[in-house]
């Protein structure tokens, strides 16, 4: 699902490498935890993972597609394959909770009645079900968190990659989200969240990918 | 729901710059229809006065030419092809053409006119030549040199026309290529979310273009609804003019405005590649 060797990516103008020399295979269906402190190359090593960054050096496989010389087109067809849940939620707030969550469906043209429904579900499942005419700008921290989520997991992507995706909930709801995404999981999709919660991570019994100064260091449970 | 949601998610309709795009477009329209159709109405209106011009050529005769001359001068005229007919003109008709010229009382030997009626292909010189033989003291009415300034001077207001259309096309092309780019730009977080969700490039960009184009189809019909109202406006307040407003001028009053929607179209589509591509 995932495949890096030996990457390493710097930015223009650094001296720094951002992620130095990682090797990193995800198999199709698994899950993983990455920590790491701020200014690890979490960050970085997650615009990888959705093509908007590519490797300076290195190989870089995602979901069978080869990273050297994809096209712009092919890295938008990825993307419909993939869930992304980014710490500063990244909703349109011109567009409803319903229309937000319903995004990654309506580019692919008119929805069919099957995935409307598909969009009324993930939304009861996160609980803002009474909430599908409201606007992101009305929402609190939390909910906004849970309509990213849902806008990621809607169209059952491959590979779900979540960057703090429990970090603006109650325990309670946190718990949800993770479960949620277990059973994703379950489902087939390749999982990794981003998280600094170390009670949470210690919850589940799924590998944790350290991050230090851009070296990748593999933790298996 | 479908890909309306995406068509709202990137609104650029509610941008102030839009809004100035589609007032600038419906002026420039406007413009553009009226000086379009102004030349076609000039052009019109000169082929009329040539056609007139071209087919009328005056012989100016002194007072006491004898009849008998002036006969044999009809005669041989009359039988040259391009002149289909030869009117004398009446003494009070050349009265009346002189009178401005001459003081009231004052009482003149009038000139005898004769006005030939020729085709389009009426030769100046073989006339000039007939009436130099037959009446040596006679003048023939050459219009040819007032035709040919005429003729540059239609021209030269059409030429003018024409650059002036350029110039419009280009302030419009880089009118919307300014708004669409700062429009894109500020969507550019909209931009991104798009794409994090998987739209392609073209996508979004036809979603920029297909606003473009609904503005500047608003546009079209406002410019064009403009330029009717003044051409109507135009043929009430000097009906002599409508004699010259005839369907051709219609058509580019139209077709101008809508030339310009396919330009705005055209450049967007253009820009809006590049700046996504940018982004």
């Amino acid at each position: 699902m995932i495949k890096l060797e030996n990457v390493s990516f710097r930015y223009p103008k650094s001296e720094q490498k951002a992620l130095d020399n990682i090797t990193l295979e995800l198999e199709k269906g698994s899950f993983h935890f990455l920590c790491g402190a701020s200014g690890a190359g979490k960050t970085t090593l997650f615009k990888m993972l959705y093509l908007e960054l590519l490797p300076t050096t290195g190989k870089l496989n995602i979901i069978n597609n080869q990273a050297d010389n994809i096209s712009r087109k092919q890295i938008s067809e990825l993307r419909r394959h993939m869930g992304i849940v980014f710490q500063d939620f990244r909703l349109l707030n011109k567009l409803t909770v319903w229309e937000n969550v319903a995004l990654p469906l309506s580019i692919l043209g008119e929805l069919s009645a099957q995935q409307k429904q598909a969009v009324n579900d993930i939304l009861d499942w996160v609980g803002l079900k009474h909430k599908i005419n409201e606007h992101p700008n009305k929402l609190s921290g939390g909910e906004k968190q849970r309509v990213a989520i849902a806008r990621a997991v809607v169209n059952r992507p491959k590979l779900l990659i979540a960057d703090e995706p429990t970090g603006n909930v109650d325990i309670e709801m946190g718990k949800r989200i993770m479960h949620l995404l277990c059973e994703l999981n379950k489902h087939g999709t390749t999982v990794l969240v981003a998280t600094h919660d170390q009670e949470l991570i210690n919850s589940f019994n799924y590998p944790r990918l350290k991050i230090d100064d851009g070296k990748l260091s593999i933790n298996n449970v | 729901m479908s890909v309306k949601t995406a068509y709202k998610a990137l609104s650029l309709k509610t941008d102030p710059i839009f809004k100035l795009l589609m007032i600038m477009l419906v002026l420039l329209g406007w413009l553009a229809s009226l000086g379009g159709a102004s030349i076609i109405g000039l052009e019109n209106l000169y082929k009329e006065w040539n056609l007139t011009q071209k087919s009328r050529v005056n012989i100016y005769l002194l007072a006491q030419t004898e009849a008998k001359s002036i006969d044999n001068l009809t005669q041989t005229l009359l039988s040259e092809d391009y002149i289909t007919g030869i009117k004398h003109v009446k003494d009070e008709e050349t009265e009346a053409l002189l009178s401005q010229f001459l003081v009231s009382d004052y009482k003149l030997e009038l000139p005898k006119i004769l006005e030939l009626q020729t085709t389009s292909s009426t030769d100046f010189e073989k006339i000039k030549q007939i009436v130099d033989k037959k009446i040596p003291t006679a003048q023939v009415d050459d219009p040819s040199k007032v035709l040919n300034s005429i003729a540059n001077g239609v021209r030269f207001a059409e030429g003018i026309a024409l650059i002036i259309s350029l110039v419009i096309v280009f302030v419009i092309s880089l009118i919307v290529s300014l708004t669409t780019r700062a429009g894109l730009r500020a969507q550019k977080r909209q931009i991104e979310i798009l794409q994090y969700v998987g739209a392609s490039d073209s996508f979004i960009a036809v979603l920029a273009v297909k606003q473009v184009l609904y503005c500047s189809l608003a546009g079209f019909v406002g410019s064009t609804a403009l330029a009717a109202l003044s051409i109507q406006l135009i043929q009430t307040q000097w009906p002599i003019l409508a004699t010259f407003i005839l369907a051709n001028v219609w058509f580019i009053a139209v077709c101008l405005p809508l030339f310009i929607c396919l330009v705005a179209v055209l450049v967007s589509m253009f820009i809006a590649k590049r700046v996504i591509r940018g982004n």
